[in-house]
């Protein structure tokens, strides 16, 4: 405490703090030698020809990259939804738009801009955050996004052309001319890269930027992480109506005139080909895709006509065929998240209290798919520090009842309650809060990630950076930089357990954790399950149908057929129940 | 009364002519499960084909915008959509969304952008309840309704609408059970393309031509696919009507953009009340196993 208030009056030692956080910031972000990638360096050389580039280009080229700039940003905000997160809109010219259209109707009348501006970005903001809150829930189909930004796009420059009073109908808003091209043009410019920073410091690298890398790699390995993918998909859309309505407004005073087409639909054609083109999930691609095509529009498009629009429709199919990544996707070297390990909070944070009695009770659980009753009234109660498996023949239930315990679906009836707490319509990422995780059947990773960076995310998630198990710290010691893709399906199997033990779950549900792993890694598995139960203090639930490990492993076996508990009991018990037989043996 | 059988007439050609398109979205998505942005752009082919064929009789420029239709559509699955298949649903739909700039600026580009139109083959008028209404868009309804009915009826009973639904529900299996899914796919694009290209060219005598018609039928097409249920074939076809029953209904007391922002405010509402989209009663007979 005391350290705190001598930094605070004390400038030297102020002084002496601020310039320890720029060498942090700066390790962070170039890298602890100060070594930069070739994107970066690209994108430094790009910056200063941008900033000069009233020193040397004639005033009507210097507008046109101030125009490209601003269609730069415009990009930069789709980016968000699109290449971060992976939503899909294909109407985001409605929120560029609203702030062009704020900003016009605003100048027009001899009003301000500013607050024709905020007005404008203010209504881009709650039509983004109403289409993303009905679009994207999660029981939602992929094709409703896209049919609903589609449909209000071309909504959009409806209204523009008949409502006559405001937007001035098809022939639009005439803006006064700039006094200046220069000074306008450098307003633009910082104000462009005031969004852009402020959008890499407080976004992209923070838990909420990778939360976004998350869902669009995975999104039900995030929600079970604890990730709240609709409210963080909710988020990412409107700071990217938020974004494109800014660049709106910045654009306003380039434009002559602004017409309907402002929201329509050929706008937002033309900045899903910028960001294509110029490369996903960058910050460069969108500014380098806008600029370029936004200049070689006016240098062709006198020549060319049509056919340079034909050009870009070629051009962006070619695009999406070959070069998914976009140009700046070549040179992209850095990692895709940012490392938000909790610090020290190791130490700080507590273990989790012990449990005990009944951790985890499942009752009378009916599930049905279209007329097939997978799940028949099945009861679970899970003892803290219990090993429970769950086996039956095919097509029992074991597997929906463990998606119906994380949440994964609903069930039809019946109850879940987790340390006392009813959970069966929380969604995952609050059972995950509650103290449960779970592993799927084929393990649910994030593609392209490396082995550190899946531990970051489920670190982050957690809020604490416990140390893992040896058995899994080996993972990060040896693996720590390796893409997911490359590691074998046992230490794939490992990882994901690993990820479930970073939030110290109450119960860590597993699906078939054996299922092809060679024989000696199976039979290593329960030994290992055991230790970490052990070691960790939660109760396992685990579905396998091998035997052998069922044996070693579980405190208590639990029998499903046709969607009800059979058998209850030791692996003995269970085995010898004559309807157990009955129904491994197809004679029920 | 003569006005209210007039507004009734004229729901029942729009929908006639939206249900065709509808269909074609729904097959195209429910099979290939990828929104085909470009289907408006397939419309407007269709009609600049007819404009472009109008020397020849009007049955026979029908047949060849047809068979054209079904050639862009092989051409367009083996060219661009095969290749995004396995990059997922949004790489899918910005390919399609690709091939519909492209049509519509190839199309810009060959015929210039001013307007065109074709005549009505047919020129006569037939009194229905006190109204002359024009004999083409009887015609037109009329074989709209026996083509859909053959489709449908196609779909839901021969063995290769089993195998068409099959491969619907279940690509993996279907392949399994020998039901080649690249034939499949190829096949339901080109009939769906085809689908939508005789759509424009029935509408095209009745509507000024330009390179961005098909924009006006995207929307409220992809309205009535989305409020039914994924993969369902009939579905559409309901939905189409359903729109236009209710656009129909705004339009008669509303200016055309307020009536499209209510219609749009519904459809938001609708997606929040039943987000998997309604299943049409129309259910099919079961099959009989053999």
């Amino acid at each position: 405490m005391a350290r705190t208030d001598n930094m605070v009056h004390n400038p030297i030692i102020a002084a002496k703090t601020w310039r320890a956080f720029q060498v942090k910031i700066l390790r962070r972000e170039f890298g602890a030698t100060g070594m930069l990638n070739s994107g970066r360096v690209i994108g430094l050389a790009l910056f200063i020809a941008a900033a000069l580039c009233p020193f040397y280009l004639s005033e009507f080229k210097v507008g046109l990259i101030g125009l490209g700039l601003t269609y730069g940003l415009f990009a930069v905000g789709l980016d968000l939804a699109w290449g971060r997160t992976g939503i899909i809109s294909i109407g985001q010219a409605v929120f560029f738009g609203l702030g062009t259209y704020g900003v016009a109707v605003a100048l027009v009348r001899h009003g301000t801009a500013l607050v024709g501006g905020v007005i404008g970005v203010a209504l881009a903001a709650i039509l983004g955050a109403f289409t993303a809150a009905v679009g994207l829930r999660r029981v939602t189909n992929p094709s409703t996004m896209a049919v609903l930004t589609l449909a209000i796009t071309l909504l959009a420059e409806k209204v523009a052309r008949d409502w006559w009073s405001v937007t001035g109908g098809s022939s639009g808003l005439y803006v006064p001319p700039l006094t200046s091209t220069y000074s306008y043009y450098y307003t633009c410019f910082v104000a462009t890269n005031c969004v852009v920073v402020l959008l890499w410091f407080f976004v992209l690298r923070r838990p909420l930027g990778n939360r976004l890398t998350a869902i669009r790699l995975n999104d039900r390995r995030a929600e079970h992480l604890g990730i709240p993918i609709f409210r963080e998909r909710v988020v990412a859309f409107t700071l990217s109506a938020v974004i494109s309505a800014i660049a709106g407004c910045l654009s306003a005073p380039w434009m002559s005139s602004v017409s309907p087409d402002r929201v329509g639909i050929v706008l937002s054609t033309q900045v899903l080909v910028w960001v294509a083109v110029g490369g996903r999930a960058t910050l460069l691609g969108p500014f380098v895709g806008a600029v370029a095509l936004t200049y070689g529009q006016d240098a062709l498009a006198s020549s060319m006509g049509n056919s340079y629009l034909l050009m870009l429709g070629v051009l962006f199919i070619l695009s999406v065929l070959l070069v998914p990544n976009g140009i700046a996707g070549v040179f992209r070297t850095g990692p895709q998240l940012a490392d938000t390990t909790p610090k020290g909070a190791a130490e700080s944070h507590s273990p989790r209290p012990p449990d005990t009695g009944e951790v985890l009770t499942a009752a009378a659980i009916v599930k049905r798919f279209a007329g097939n009753t997978a799940l028949d009234g099945a009861d679970l109660r899970v003892e803290a520090c219990e090993i429970v498996c769950l086996i039956g023949p095919n097509g029992a239930g074991k597997t929906t009842l463990l998606n119906i315990l994380s949440g994964a679906i609903g069930c039809d009836a019946g109850t879940v309650t987790l340390r006392g707490e009813r959970i069966d319509t929380a969604p995952p990422h609050r059972r995950v809060a509650a103290g449960l995780a779970r592993t799927f059947q084929i393990p649910s990773l994030f593609p392209g990630l490396t082995v550190a960076e899946h531990l970051i995310l489920a670190r982050q998630e957690a809020g604490m950076a416990v140390p893992l198990p040896d058995a899994y710290a080996r993972l990060e010691r040896d693996y720590s930089g390796r893409r997911v893709e490359m590691l074998s399906l046992s230490d794939r199997r490992s990882l994901e357990i690993a990820m479930a033990l970073c939030s110290q779950p109450a119960v860590l549900l597993l699906d078939e954790p054996a299922a092809g792993l060679a024989r000696h890694e199976a039979d290593a598995l329960a030994k290992t399950l055991r230790t970490l139960r052990d070691q960790v203090g939660c109760a396992i639930v685990c579905v396998e149908h091998d035997m052998e490990i069922v044996r070693d492993l579980a405190d208590r076996v639990i029998c499903l057929h046709r969607g009800r508990v059979i058998s209850e009991g030791t692996m003995d018990q269970v085995s010898a129940n004559a309807e157990v037989r009955r129904a491994y043996l197809g004679l029920a | 009364m003569s006005g209210s059988v007039q507004i009734l007439l004229d729901f029942i050609w729009v929908s006639a002519g939206l249900a065709l398109v509808a269909f074609s979205l729904g097959l195209i998505l429910g099979e290939l499960k990828i929104v085909n942005i470009a289907q408006g752009d397939l419309m407007m082919v269709g009609a600049y084909s007819m404009y472009a064929l109008r020397g020849l009789p009007f049955l026979v420029a029908l047949l060849v915008t047809f068979v054209i239709g079904l050639l862009l559509g092989f051409v367009l699955e083996r060219g661009v959509l095969r290749w995004v298949y396995d990059k997922g649903f949004m790489a899918t739909l910005l390919a399609t969304w690709g091939v519909g700039i492209v049509l519509e600026q190839g199309v810009a580009t060959i015929f210039t952008v001013s307007q065109k139109g074709i005549d009505q083959p047919l020129k006569g008028f037939v009194t229905v309840g006190g109204v002359a209404y024009p004999e083409y868009r009887i015609v037109v309804v009329l074989g709209i309704v026996v083509l859909l009915a053959i489709l449908l009826f196609l779909v839901y009973r021969s063995s290769l609408g089993l195998r068409l639904r099959a491969s619907i529900d279940n690509v993996e299996m279907a392949s399994m059970l020998g039901i080649s899914p690249q034939r499949v796919f190829a096949m339901v694009f080109s009939l769906a393309t085809a689908l939508a290209v005789l759509a424009g060219a029935l509408i095209a005598p009745t509507i000024a031509i330009n390179p961005t018609l098909g924009l006006s039928f995207l929307a409220p097409a992809f309205f009535a696919v989305l409020i039914s249920k994924q993969g369902s074939l009939a579905g559409p076809v309901a939905g189409a009507v359903a729109v236009e029953f209710i656009f129909t209904l705004l339009q008669a007391y509303l200016n055309i953009t307020v009536a499209e922002s209510i219609l749009f405010g519904l459809l938001a509402l609708f997606i929040v009340l039943k987000p998997q989209g309604i299943s049409w009663s129309w259910k099919p007979a079961r099959e009989k196993a053999s």
